[in-house]
C-alpha cells in the first residue's frame, strides 16, 4: 500500500541530512478510468493507476528538482539532486526559502471527494453513455463524447514543517453530437467536476439534439448550402455575436496559457496584456474576472503546488484590472504577497499560473439574447484551435464549430458557414452586453475546467469563411 | 535483462489469451529518463531530471478493446492488470455494435523481432550539467551582446532516454532504446517596458527543436553562434514596418514549412481522422469527403510530394517496429500533386476499405504508437517529409516577384477541424523590395498569412527548394489523444514558394 506520508519523510529526512537548505516534495498518487466515444461506442478506453513523486531542493545555493514514479527510485534521483548542485554554479538572485510553515489549508471533504465517483464503477459510465446515446440517436444522430472518473490524493510538505494533503475526485463529461452522413452537422456540451452525479446529463443531451435538429432542417430545406455571412463582402467582418460558455471557456484559456496575461512575472517583464494596465479599465463594466481554486463549481483545489493556500483572487473587477497571481518567489522579488499559485518545483521557472479561472454570471439566458438580437447575429457553440496571435494585444484566432447559427430579428434562421476569428479578448469583452449564469465547462483548448457564462458580444471580428464544403478537382 | 522483460511480457500475454483476449500486446517501459537544464536572463533556473517506469496492457476481448496500465512494474501485479484490462473490454463490449476488427498483419511480419537502439555519436547523458549550463550561458551572453532592447533571454537543452519492450499475441517483439536530445534559444526586444508590441526570435524553433541523436545534435545546433543573431533579428523587428495586407507570394523557411505542410496539414491524413473517428476531440480531415477519389485527387501542384517515413536517419519518428508490431517503413502521401495514401492502423484500415469499397489498404502504415506505457496506441506522424525540388534557394531568392513575403520560425498556428482553413503567424518576415534598381529583403513585424489548404494553398505551390536547403527538425509537444498524449515528430522541408496567399500584420484592425 502507497503511504505518501512515509516517502514524504523519507525525502526531506534524507535531503536535510545531505545538507539541503530546502527541500519540498510533492506526491500525487491516483485511479483513473477514461473512455472516448465514437458512433455511441467506447473507443480507446484507458484505465490506470500511478504514482508521482517530485523533489526539489535547494543546495548550496542552487535550485535542482527530480521527479520519478516508483519508490525504487527515489534514492537514485536524491542523489542526483546532489550531484547535480555541486556542478552549478551559485545563482544570481537569491532563491526564497520559507523559515515557517505555510498556513494550513482545508476544505470540506464534501467539496472535493465523492465516494461513489472514487470507486470507478465503469458500469456507470456505460449506463451513462447509453442514456446519452437514446437521446441522440433517437433523431437519428450519433454520439461521440468522452467520459471518465479519477480519484486521487495529493500531498504536500517542505523542510519548513509545511504538510498539506487532501483527496479529491473528478468526472469529465462531453457530448458531441454528429449527423453520420454530413459530420458539419454538429453539436457540443461539455461539464467537469467532482463527480459524474452533479452533471445535468439529460439537459446536455437534450441541448445537442435541438441543435443538431435544426441544422438538419435547416439544411433539408435549403438544398443542403449554410448562410454564407461573408456573402458578398470583401476583407474582415464585424458581427455581434452569441457565444455559448464553451467558446469563453477557450479564449480565456489562452489568453490566461498561452499569452500568460496574469502571470505576475510576464507582468512585471512588461509582456503581459496587462503590463502598465492595473487599476485601469480593460474591459466592460459587466465583466468581473476570478480564480476561484475553493468555488464548488469547479475542481477544487486548497494549496497550490509549493502548499501556500488558495483563495479567491479578483483579477478584473468591473472592467478594472485589480491583480496578476504570485507565488512565493516571485512576491519576494516584486514586493508582492503570494497570491497561491506556484507551479510545480521543476515548472516554477514559467512564474504563477491562475488554474481555477471564471468569468462571473448574469441573469440573462441563451433564450434571451436570441431575443434582443435584431442585428444579423452569430449565435456559435464553441470555437476550435484557438491560438494567441499577439499577446500583448490579446489577439486570438481559431475557428467556430459544432454549431454556428444566424440569428436576425430574434429568431434563429439557421446554420452558417464555419469562420476563422481574430480578435482581441479584451476588446471581445469590452462589448458585452448579456450574460448568462457560469456554468463548469472544459475548455477544449486544455482540457480543464472554466467557469464561465454565455454572452452576447458586439462586433466581434470575423476574417474568413472556413470553407467545409465538398472540394472539387478544378478548384484552385 | 532482455529475457527477463520477455518473459514477463509473455506472462502477460499467455494470461491475456487464456482469459479469451482474441488479441492483446504489452508495452513495458522498464526506465524513461529524462534531465533538462534551464537558463533565463543569466540565472540557471531549472535543473530538472527524471525516471519513470511501467507497464500497459491493450486487449481486445468479446470484440471490444480494454485496457490498464500501472507504474508497479512488478510480476505479481501481471494478473491484476490483465484481469483489469478483460474487465474494461468486457464492460465496454456492450456498448458496441459491430466488434472491432484488425487487418491481420502480413505473414511475414508474425513472430518476428526487432531490436533497436537509436544510434548517436556522444551520449547525452554523459555530459555533466555544468556543461550543459556553461554552454548555456554562452549562448545567454551571445544575446546580451548583440542586442541592446533585450529584456528577456531564454536558453534550455533536454535530454530523453527510453527503452519500450513490446509483445503482441502475433508474436512480434521488439526491444527498442530511443535517445532524444531537444534544444532551443529565444531572445525578447521591446522599445521601452510599455512597449505594446515586443518582438520574439528563437533558434532552431520556437519551442525546443527535438532530434534523435546524441549530444552532437545539439553541437549542430550551434546555439551560441546562432543566440547572437536572434538577438540582433528581435532587436532589428521592433523598428520595422508591420507587414502589409494582401495577396503575396511567399516563401516558407523550413521551420514554418515543417510545421505547416508536413505537421499540421498532415494529421488530416491520419487514418482514423479521415474515418471519422476523432471529431470529438482531434477533428477529422477534408480527404474524408473524398475518400472514394484516393488515388486520383489532385490535393496541391505538381511540385508537392509528402512521404511519411519512419527509418529517417536522425528523425524523431524513427523506429524499428510500431506499437501494434508493425515494421518502420516509408508511405508515399501525395506524389507530384496526387493524393496517394494515409497513415493507417490495423484497426482504421478495416473501416476506410469498407467506406472505399474495395481494399484499398491491404497493410497498416506502421504509425502507431503510444506516448508511454499508460497511453493507448493512437495513428502518429512519424517523420514526415515534403520532398525538394530542383531550384536552389538563391535562385527562388531572385525569381520570386517583388513584394514577396519570406516567413521565419512560426509562433502562431491554428488550423481548421477539417485541416483546411488555417492561420500561421511567424517571429520573423522579410519583404523583398527593389530600392535604387537592387532587389532587396527588408524586415516586416508581426506576419501572418491564411488560406485553405485544399483549394488553394498547396494548389499554388510553385516549388519547394533543391535538398541542399531543407531541413530536419522535430517538434517534441504534438497533442492528440484523451487523456492528452505528447509525442515527438519528425519533419523536413527545404523553403518553399507559393503563390497568391493571403499575407496580413497580426496587429491588423
Amino acid at each position: 500500500m502507497f503511504n505518501s506520508q512515509e516517502v514524504i519523510e523519507r525525502v526531506l529526512g534524507e535531503t536535510k541530512k545531505r545538507g539541503a537548505a530546502f527541500t519540498e516534495v510533492l506526491v500525487s498518487n491516483g485511479r483513473y478510468s477514461f473512455k472516448r466515444i465514437t458512433d455511441g461506442e467506447a473507443y480507446q478506453p484507458t484505465a490506470g493507476d500511478g504514482v508521482s513523486i517530485a523533489v526539489s531542493s535547494i543546495i548550496n545555493g542552487k535550485r535542482v528538482s527530480a521527479s520519478c514514479d516508483s519508490l525504487a527510485a527515489i534514492q537514485t534521483e536524491i542523489d542526483s539532486l546532489f550531484t547535480k548542485a555541486r556542478l552549478l554554479p551559485a545563482d544570481r538572485e537569491e532563491l526564497f526559502i520559507p523559515t515557517e510553515p505555510f498556513p494550513k489549508a482545508s476544505l470540506p471533504a464534501g467539496l472535493l471527494y465523492d465516494a461513489k465517483t472514487a470507486e470507478l464503477d465503469d458500469t456507470l459510465l456505460i449506463k451513462i453513455m447509453q442514456r446519452v446515446n437514446e437521446i441522440v440517436e433517437s433523431a437519428g444522430f450519433v454520439f461521440d463524447g468522452a467520459i471518465s472518473q479519477g480519484v486521487g490524493e495529493l500531498a504536500f510538505a517542505n523542510s519548513a514543517g509545511t504538510f498539506q494533503s487532501y483527496k479529491s475526485t473528478n468526472a469529465e463529461l462531453s457530448i458531441f453530437g454528429f449527423d453520420p452522413k454530413d459530420r458539419s452537422i454538429s453539436a457540443y456540451r461539455t461539464v467537469a467536476g467532482r463527480s459524474l452525479g452533479q452533471f445535468p446529463i439529460g439537459e446536455l443531451a437534450e441541448d445537442v439534439r435541438k441543435k443538431l435538429i435544426i441544422q438538419k432542417k435547416y439544411l433539408a430545406g435549403h438544398g443542403g448550402k449554410r448562410i454564407d455571412p461573408f456573402a458578398g463582402k470583401q476583407g474582415p467582418q464585424k458581427f455581434d455575436v452569441i457565444m455559448e460558455p464553451s467558446c469563453w471557456a477557450g479564449l480565456l484559456a489562452i489568453f490566461s496559457g498561452q499569452a500568460q496575461a496574469w502571470n505576475g512575472k510576464t507582468y512585471h517583464d512588461g509582456a503581459s496584456f496587462f503590463s502598465g494596465k492595473l487599476g485601469t479599465r480593460v474591459m466592460g463594466e459587466n465583466i468581473t474576472i476570478v480564480d476561484d481554486p475553493l468555488s464548488p463549481l469547479c475542481i477544487p483545489q486548497p494549496f497550490d503546488y509549493e502548499g501556500y493556500p488558495k483563495k479567491k483572487l479578483i483579477l478584473v473587477e468591473n472592467g478594472i484590472a485589480k491583480n496578476v497571481v504570485y507565488d512565493n518567489a516571485l512576491a519576494k522579488k516584486y514586493g508582492a504577497v503570494s497570491t497561491g499559485h506556484a507551479l510545480p518545483g521543476s515548472m516554477r521557472n514559467f512564474g504563477a499560473l491562475p488554474l481555477h479561472l471564471g468569468i462571473e454570471g448574469g441573469d440573462s439566458t441563451v433564450e434571451e439574447m436570441i431575443k434582443v438580437s435584431k442585428n444579423p447575429t452569430l449565435w456559435v457553440t464553441t470555437l476550435h484551435y484557438i491560438r494567441s496571435t499577439h499577446n500583448q494585444d490579446g489577439r486570438e484566432t481559431g475557428t467556430t464549430l459544432h454549431g454556428v447559427f444566424l440569428v436576425k430579428d430574434g429568431e434563429v434562421v439557421g446554420p452558417t458557414e464555419h469562420l476563422r476569428f481574430d480578435e482581441s479578448f479584451p476588446e471581445a469583452l469590452s462589448r458585452v452586453t448579456h450574460i448568462s449564469a457560469a456554468l463548469p465547462t472544459l475548455s477544449m483548448e486544455t482540457d480543464m475546467p472554466y467557469v464561465v457564462p454565455a454572452m452576447r458580444s458586439e462586433q466581434f471580428r470575423f476574417v474568413s469563411v472556413a470553407d467545409q464544403s465538398l472540394v472539387n478537382q478544378s478548384d484552385g | 535483462m532482455n529475457d527477463d522483460w520477455r518473459a514477463f511480457a509473455e506472462e502477460v500475454i499467455g494470461r491475456a489469451k487464456k482469459a479469451g483476449a482474441t488479441y492483446a500486446d504489452v508495452r513495458i517501459h522498464p526506465e524513461d529518463r529524462f534531465e533538462e537544464v534551464g537558463v533565463e536572463d543569466g540565472n540557471v533556473v531549472n535543473v530538472g531530471s527524471g525516471v519513470s517506469s511501467g507497464f500497459g496492457c491493450r486487449v481486445l476481448y468479446s470484440g471490444a478493446w480494454g485496457f490498464y496500465a500501472t507504474d508497479q512494474l512488478d510480476k505479481a501485479e501481471i494478473p491484476r492488470v490483465v484481469d483489469r484490462a478483460i474487465a474494461n473490454a468486457r464492460v465496454n463490449a456492450v456498448t458496441r455494435k459491430y466488434p472491432v476488427e484488425l487487418l491481420p498483419i502480413r505473414d511475414d511480419e508474425r513472430g518476428r523481432e526487432y531490436i533497436y537502439v537509436s544510434p548517436y555519436k556522444i551520449d547525452p547523458f554523459s555530459i555533466p550539467v555544468d556543461e550543459k549550463v556553461k554552454l548555456l550561458l554562452a549562448a545567454d551572453k551571445a544575446m546580451t551582446e548583440a542586442g541592446q532592447r533585450i529584456f528577456r533571454r531564454d536558453s534550455g537543452v533536454e535530454s530523453m532516454r527510453f527503452r519500450k519492450i513490446l509483445l503482441t499475441t502475433d508474436d512480434v517483439f521488439a526491444d527498442q532504446t530511443f535517445t532524444r536530445v531537444g534544444a532551443n534559444v529565444s531572445a525578447m526586444a521591446q522599445r521601452d517596458p510599455l512597449d505594446p508590441d515586443k518582438q520574439t526570435c528563437s533558434h532552431p524553433s520556437h519551442f525546443p527543436s527535438v532530434m534523435q541523436k546524441g549530444w552532437e545534435a545539439i553541437l549542430d545546433f550551434d546555439l551560441v553562434g546562432n543566440a547572437g543573431r536572434i538577438a540582433a533579428e528581435a532587436d532589428m523587428f521592433l523598428d520595422a514596418p508591420e507587414t502589409p495586407s494582401g495577396i503575396r507570394d511567399i516563401i516558407l523557411m523550413p521551420e514554418p514549412n515543417n510545421l505547416h505542410s508536413t505537421h499540421e496539414t498532415v494529421h488530416g491524413f491520419e487514418g482514423d481522422r479521415v474515418d471519422d473517428k476523432e471529431w470529438s476531440l482531434a477533428g477529422g480531415s477534408a480527404l474524408s469527403l473524398v475518400l472514394g477519389e484516393i488515388g486520383k485527387f489532385k490535393f496541391g501542384s505538381e511540385a508537392v510530394n509528402i512521404i511519411a517515413d519512419s527509418l529517417t536517419d536522425g528523425g524523431v519518428g524513427t523506429f524499428a517496429c510500431d506499437d501494434e508490431g508493425v515494421p518502420a517503413k516509408k508511405t508515399v502521401l501525395v506524389e507530384h500533386g496526387i493524393w496517394k495514401s494515409l497513415l493507417v492502423s490495423r484497426e482504421s484500415a478495416v473501416g476506410l476499405n469498407k467506406k472505399i469499397g474495395r481494399p484499398y489498404f491491404t497493410e497498416a502504415s506502421g504509425a502507431m504508437r503510444a506516448a508511454g506505457y499508460g497511453a493507448f496506441p493512437l495513428i502518429r506522424m512519424n517523420n514526415i517529409s515534403m520532398l525538394p525540388g530542383d531550384m536552389p534557394y538563391e535562385e527562388m531568392l531572385d525569381r520570386v516577384p517583388v513584394g514577396t513575403i519570406r516567413f521565419g520560425n512560426n509562433k502562431s498556428w491554428s488550423i481548421d477541424p477539417y485541416r483546411r482553413d488555417f492561420q500561421f503567424g511567424s517571429e520573423a518576415g522579410w519583404e523583398k523590395v527593389r530600392r535604387n534598381g537592387q532587389a532587396v529583403w527588408e524586415p516586416r513585424r508581426n506576419p501572418i498569412y491564411r488560406g485553405d489548404n485544399i483549394k488553394q494553398f498547396f494548389r499554388n505551390c510553385v516549388t519547394p527548394a533543391d535538398k541542399n536547403s531543407a531541413m530536419l527538425l522535430g517538434v517534441g509537444n504534438c497533442g492528440k489523444g484523451s487523456p492528452t498524449q505528447t509525442m515527438a515528430t519528425g519533419h523536413c522541408t527545404p523553403p518553399t514558394w507559393f503563390k497568391n496567399i493571403k499575407v496580413d500584420s497580426a496587429r491588423a484592425k
